[in-house]
């Protein structure tokens, strides 16, 4: 039985081709050899038992890649059940790259359970919880939190994940199981559902920030994360206090690795986050505008960050009430980090407006809006702006961009 | 507009566009790394692809020849299955032989945007499906001893509510 006992498929390396011409006549034979097999029934119906007539499909000995591929894009049953086909497709269960993003919503490793005043609600399942961790926790890469109600088992996730690396990291030894358990760490999302509006009015928008115990753990989660790449918070509409503390742990555990950094509406007011200036190789600064002002731009200015995108989104104080920087802070910005691009983007319904920066180093205005017009006096600053991008970096590119930006909504 | 002639593993020439051919990364290094110029006369060689199958890359990269390259593949990004094109969609209602092969050629051709849309597609045709239905529906063949099924059964059971 061939292909039980060959579970690697022979086309594994058919993505190593490269100029090397000997390479790809490799290649060519393994493959024909695999068209071969498919045509050549007799050859096949050898180990076939059940019925010699029967001509099986080549879909168990895909290329690990391509089976990576196709499970990264299944949830956590659907893998199972599929794992559970032929041994080619149980060992792409285990392959890395389908663990590397780990999506938690409220009914992830939950059960239902009825609650006298909710009904049926999904209940995260400590026993399944700890399997899986123990099972693919090493291969986990990224972690993205999308609580909808259900913040109860956001918690209980974290709090375990984070006892399985605090273990990880203790002088006196881990145990065995536990072993690399989120090691792999590098990409954390999580984004909290801020608008608590009942369903009845769809239209109105109640803010609710997270905050105490929620917060406590995500940043017990974050002090764990010592190889954190790419981190993004959403709308957590922090009190003041609390943002100004959000990222202390961060900073600690990541100074050094993060390059991408994603905070959106940490406050909804005025609120400016220092930490933001202070990662040493950060590359990608998203943020609000409500949470910058000249001395972040200061920090700004002595990063390594290339692009800088101020979002405004639709839980986002409207532009007006926001105050923009100073036009000096921009200009320091523009002398001190030439490579620094702004990109402002804003997502709405409704008829929102972009908050404008005089003499930021604006590459690109995105509207993310079905109501919004174009202003003059935006299309004025966009103009100058984009003359300002296009004979900083001299490329067109940037222009298009803006253009792009534009006949979007027109 | 410059052309450059595809042979498939069964002879065929085809020519195409060099914008459209060079969609596939594989030629595009064959093109730079050969220093093949445009014009040229010679034919380049694509021994794992039959002329059917040819074909209809091609027409899917005719169609997608404007579309901005793709980046790389983000670990954080969320994976969706449920945004393939109408286009794409329609272009894939084909027998799961030609999806197969489609996937294969889109690997050696090196066309990241084909192979995402039919690992997806594969994946669609997955969900919801339990082992045997999946088995059936790719023609896939149990190999497992049931000694072996009931043991990979039970070792991942977490993942099943139960």
């Amino acid at each position: 039985m061939r292909r039980a006992h060959n579970p690697c498929p022979q086309h594994t390396h058919t993505f190593s081709i490269s100029g090397d011409s000997e390479c790809c006549t490799a290649c060519y034979i393994e493959v024909d050899e695999n068209e071969n097999e498919t045509v050549d029934r007799s050859d096949e119906n050898d180990s076939n038992n059940d019925d010699p007539d029967h001509c099986w499909t080549q879909w168990s000995n895909l290329p690990d890649h391509i089976l990576e591929r196709i499970f990264s894009h299944l949830t956590i049953k659907e893998r199972y059940y599929a794992s559970l086909t032929c041994s080619g497709w149980y060992r792409a269960f285990y392959l890395p790259h389908v663990w590397s993003n780990f999506l938690v919503e409220d009914a992830t490793l939950g059960r239902m359970r009825y609650n006298y005043y909710s009904g049926w609600q999904p209940v995260l399942d400590h026993a399944r919880l700890q399997s899986c961790l123990l099972s693919v926790g090493h291969l986990i890469r990224g972690l993205d939190f999308r609580p909808q109600v259900s913040f109860n088992n956001m918690f209980q996730f974290m709090s375990l994940i984070s006892w399985a690396m605090e273990q990880n990291a203790r002088t006196a030894g881990c145990p065995r199981e536990w072993v690399g358990c989120g090691s792999r760490i590098r990409s954390l999302n999580y984004l909290f559902p801020c608008n608590m509006a009942m369903s009845e009015d769809p239209e109105s928008i109640k803010l609710f920030g997270t905050g105490g115990q929620l917060l406590a753990a995500l940043k017990r989660l974050m002090l764990c994360l010592t190889n954190l790449h790419s981190l993004s918070l959403v709308d957590l509409f922090l009190e003041r206090y609390e943002a100004n503390h959000l990222l202390d742990e961060v900073l600690e555990s990541c100074c050094l690795v993060l390059r991408r950094l994603c905070l959106v509406n940490v406050t909804n007011v005025h609120c400016p986050i220092m930490h933001i200036g202070l990662f040493l190789n950060l590359q990608v600064l998203v943020v609000s505008p409500q949470n910058i002002d000249d001395d972040v731009l200061m920090l700004l200015a002595d990063s390594k960050v290339k692009h800088l995108t101020l979002l405004q989104n639709r839980y986002t104080p409207p532009a007006l009430a926001i105050s923009p920087c100073s036009a000096k802070a921009w200009l320091t910005v523009r002398r001190d980090n030439p490579k620094l691009r702004v990109h402002m983007c804003v997502e709405s319904t409704t008829n929102a407006v972009i908050l404008l920066q005089p003499e930021a180093p604006v590459a690109s205005m995105i509207y993310q809006t079905p109501k919004t017009m174009v202003t003059i006096n935006s299309r004025v600053f966009l103009s100058v702006c984009v003359c300002v991008a296009s004979s900083a970096c001299g490329s067109q590119f940037r222009y298009d961009n803006a253009v792009v930006g534009l006949a979007g909504i027109a | 507009m410059p052309t450059i002639k595809l042979q498939s593993s069964d002879g065929e020439i085809f020519d195409t566009d060099v914008q459209i051919a060079k969609c596939s990364g594989t030629i595009k290094t064959m093109l730079e790394d050969l220093g093949m110029d445009e014009g040229d006369d010679e034919v380049v060689p694509l021994p794992n692809v039959n002329s059917a199958i040819l074909r209809k890359v091609l027409q899917w990269a005719t169609f997608h020849k404007d579309d901005p390259i793709p980046v790389e593949d983000d670990d954080s990004k969320e994976k969706r299955t449920d945004d393939i094109s109408s286009w794409d969609a329609d272009f894939l209602k084909v027998d799961q032989g030609t999806l197969f092969e489609l996937i294969l050629a889109a690997n050696y051709l090196d066309i990241k945007g084909l192979l995402d849309v039919t690992c997806k597609t594969v994946a669609n045709m997955i969900k919801g499906k339990t082992p045997e239905e999946i088995r059936k529906t790719f023609n896939i063949k149990n190999d497992f001893t049931p000694a072996e099924e009931e043991q990979v059964r039970k070792e991942n059971e977490w993942c099943e509510e139960k």
